[in-house]
């Protein structure tokens, strides 16, 4: 074949450039971290990492809610912890009510006593979490139960907000799961047999007052009726809080698991990157020497 | 009967020869870096000889023709890859266009403002009775649709830059066409001497060749030198006579695209860049914008169609969340943005009920697309997946369309391009021939001398 002198330098020119360009994407693939620096260098790759991604964000979406939940839950339990205890206290007074030992007189103070455990019964009725009344249903911004007094400022009664108390209020915590966390008052204040823990505690309270110790005794096994609504209440709320863990640690190890197979897919490889680039500087290096030499050599320095 | 004066006109026609020779010479040399100059050579031949006894007696040489290095098989070979590598050139260049605007995968795409915009439906329905889920709901929604018409703006702009370059193409053709015409004519007349016009074969060859990277060309030339040149065999040169190019602006598809027309008739090159502009610009481009369109459609009304179901934190019912049809026209709704209570979360109206919002947000989930087989990030993974493969497949091509080139490229520099080393040799030749002759030319006149001095004459 015969060699013009184009040809020659042609050649080297071509192979430099090539060199270059090996280097040029070394160093891009380097530095950006990403060896998927558009589609078309890895198609198939670049549809599963579109998915991955949309997968680890709708999963931290899922944790968000679950975090939300456990929030509301613990508010709750708290708030289901503290009737549980006014109701206990009740009962311990009711017993003493009871008794013969009693006078009339201390049956005022218990009186009292029971009434102070009703307000405190009624406030954590109308609990919040972050704002939003917990037993109240959807009906979130609006408390459920108001009370109506006498003159004295005693609670004579009760009433429940009509509207979305028995409400549901559910958190998506995957992608095919939503979980009920909110207690409705209407399970855990309403009694089998009818009526409420609120009218338990107010009977209980009047009976002590009009020294009625027949009454108090009606209003013990009340008691215990409204401490088991309640205390079903709690389990429902426990078994919930359980199972959304469970959840939040299900989606961090498979977080994990995700992150690790979007990074195989998507990021440099910067050790093997590295080599190469190297390589190729050897190659790009004798191409520029060797190229400048042949170039020089012309029949001419002869003459 | 010979006689001194044929010694002297052998010398001088040695002379001559040389000096010819070494003009050619000087020729290729100065025209080393000329692109498109085949190299020139002198074709020698011994001149008439006298008949004489003994003899014949040769009279010397003659320059027979300047003969000019060019292979035209090679040369067609070359044009048709001319034309593959400008295809596959011209379509990486407009794939690689729009990956770039894609911004995949990244967490800053369109991908990552879908994922975005249903999380914020669920923290809506997390909250469905405070402000500020709703305004980052409406801020996510935008962003979406912003990433949507960018996308659709983007590949309308791709369409406009084909169309300026098949207009300015059809120019360049209907320009060198011009001068191929005219090149023929002055070709033909400098050969009607039975002598070859290398230096002007050399220029339309190189017209020849531009015209190839554009289009497909066949050529025919005829016995007069006269070269007709045809685009997917219909005539554009023919002697001096060209046909022109013109172009059309129509609208297809909701684009206006620019079609070239052959004496009223559309024309695509099976080959060369127009070949790969058009093929982008009338397949794909619109095939990519229709996916985006259905994709944008699908999202309006999947989100619609439950917002009209559901309340408002204000009561109110009915209201579309998206206005528009398509990529280009989604927007949020006027109504949502200036009264984030519209924004329906609820399904019975409750302010704490945000199941509304929570099935909204299950659409990402839902196989919406693809009659019911692929959810919105599948749809839009496998489109995304499409433009790539489409762009690899393209500059795979073009990397061994290059190859090909290249080897004939070298090929046609063998044959047709000056070596200066061989130059340099050749010149010593014609350097001594030259001396040669001169001396031949000076000894003949020293006879001269010799024989004037017999017959008493002194010079």
């Amino acid at each position: 074949m015969r060699i013009s002198t184009n040809l020659l330098s042609n050649n080297i020119l071509s192979y430099i450039q090539q060199d270059e360009r090996n280097i040029f994407w070394n160093n891009q693939r380097i530095s950006s971290t990403k060896k998927i620096l558009q589609p078309s260098d890895n198609p198939l790759g670049t549809d599963e990492a579109i998915k991955i991604q949309n997968s680890i964000s709708v999963n931290d979406q899922y944790e968000t809610n679950c975090k939300d939940a456990i929030s509301w839950l613990n508010s709750s339990e708290n708030a289901t912890n503290n009737l549980l205890e006014s109701l206990t206290g009740a009962y311990t007074i009711a017993t003493q009510g009871t008794s013969s030992i009693s006078s009339a007189g201390d049956r005022q103070t218990m009186g009292n006593e029971v009434n102070q455990l009703l307000e405190d019964f009624f406030s954590n009725a109308n609990s919040q979490d972050k704002g939003k009344y917990i037993f109240g249903g959807t009906q979130t911004l609006s408390s459920p139960y108001t009370a109506v007094r006498n003159a004295n400022g005693q609670i004579t009664a009760v009433n429940t907000n009509p509207n979305s108390i028995d409400g549901i209020i559910d958190r998506q915590i995957s992608s095919n799961e939503t979980i009920q966390i909110n207690t409705s008052g209407d399970d855990i204040f309403q009694l089998t047999g009818g009526g409420s823990s609120f009218q338990v505690l107010i009977n209980l309270r009047d009976a002590l007052y009009s020294n009625d110790t027949a009454a108090v005794t009606t209003a013990m096994t009340q008691i215990e009726e409204a401490q088991k609504s309640l205390d079903n209440g709690l389990a429902t709320i426990g078994a919930r809080e359980s199972t959304i863990n469970s959840h939040i640690s299900n989606i961090d190890q498979l977080q994990i698991t995700r992150k690790a197979s979007l990074s195989n897919i998507e990021d440099t490889d910067v050790t093997a990157e590295a080599a190469d680039l190297q390589r190729n500087e050897l190659a790009l290096e004798a191409a520029l020497q060797t190229g400048t030499k042949i170039m020089q050599l012309s029949i001419v320095n002869f003459i | 009967m010979i006689g001194l004066s044929d010694i002297l006109n052998s010398g001088k026609s040695g002379l001559f020869a040389s000096q010819y020779g070494l003009s050619v010479i000087a020729n290729n040399i100065a025209n080393v870096n000329t692109p498109g100059y085949s190299r020139q050579s002198l074709v020698l031949e011994t001149d008439t000889p006298m008949n004489v006894v003994p003899g014949p007696l040769g009279t010397g040489v003659r320059v027979d023709e300047i003969q000019r290095a060019s292979d035209q098989i090679i040369e067609a070979q070359l044009r048709n890859q001319l034309s593959l590598v400008g295809q596959w050139d011209k379509s990486n260049t407009l794939l690689q266009g729009i990956e770039s605007v894609l911004n995949e995968p990244s967490t800053t795409g369109l991908s990552q403002a879908l994922s975005d915009f249903f999380n914020a439906w669920s923290d809506v329905s997390n909250n469905p009775d405070s402000t500020s889920p709703r305004m980052e709901l409406v801020q996510k929604a935008q962003a979406l649709a912003g990433d949507f018409q960018g996308l659709k703006t983007q590949l309308q702009t791709s369409i406009s830059s084909v169309n300026d370059e098949v207009s300015a193409d059809v120019n360049t053709i209907n320009t060198k066409a011009g001068q191929i015409a005219q090149l023929n004519s002055q070709i033909v007349q400098a050969e009607t001497n039975g002598q070859k016009a290398n230096d002007l074969r050399d220029k339309r060859d190189t017209l020849v060749e531009d015209l190839s990277k554009l289009a497909n060309i066949q050529t025919v030339e005829s016995n007069d030198g006269s070269l007709a040149v045809y685009i997917n065999y219909k005539v554009i040169v023919n002697g001096t006579n060209t046909v022109a190019l013109s172009t059309q602006t129509v609208n297809r598809g909701g684009s206006q695209m620019t079609d070239i027309l052959y004496n009223g008739d559309t024309l695509i090159p099976q080959s060369g860049e127009l070949q790969g502009a058009l093929n982008i610009r009338n397949e794909k481009i619109p095939e990519y914008m229709s996916k985006l369109d259905t994709l944008a459609d699908s999202i309006i009304t999947g989100v619609n169609n439950l917002h009209r179901n559901g309340y408002g934190l204000d009561g109110s019912t009915g209201n579309d969340f998206f206005s528009g049809t398509n990529a280009s026209s989604i927007s949020v709704n006027t109504v949502i943005t200036s009264n984030l209570s519209e924004i329906a979360a609820s399904t019975k109206g409750p302010s704490g009920d945000g199941s509304n919002a929570l099935q909204i947000s299950n659409l990402a989930n839902s196989f919406t697309m693809d009659n019911g087989k692929s959810t919105f990030t599948d749809f839009y993974g496998n489109t995304i997946s499409d433009i790539g493969s489409a762009s690899a497949t393209s500059s795979t091509t073009l990397d061994n369309e290059n190859t090909l080139l290249a080897q004939l490229q070298r090929q046609k520099s063998s044959i047709s391009a000056v070596s200066l080393d061989e130059e340099y040799t050749n010149m010593i030749n014609y350097q001594q021939s030259y001396q040669a002759a001169a001396k031949v030319i000076t000894m003949a006149n020293s006879l001269y001398a010799t024989m004037m001095g017999m017959v008493g004459v002194t010079v």
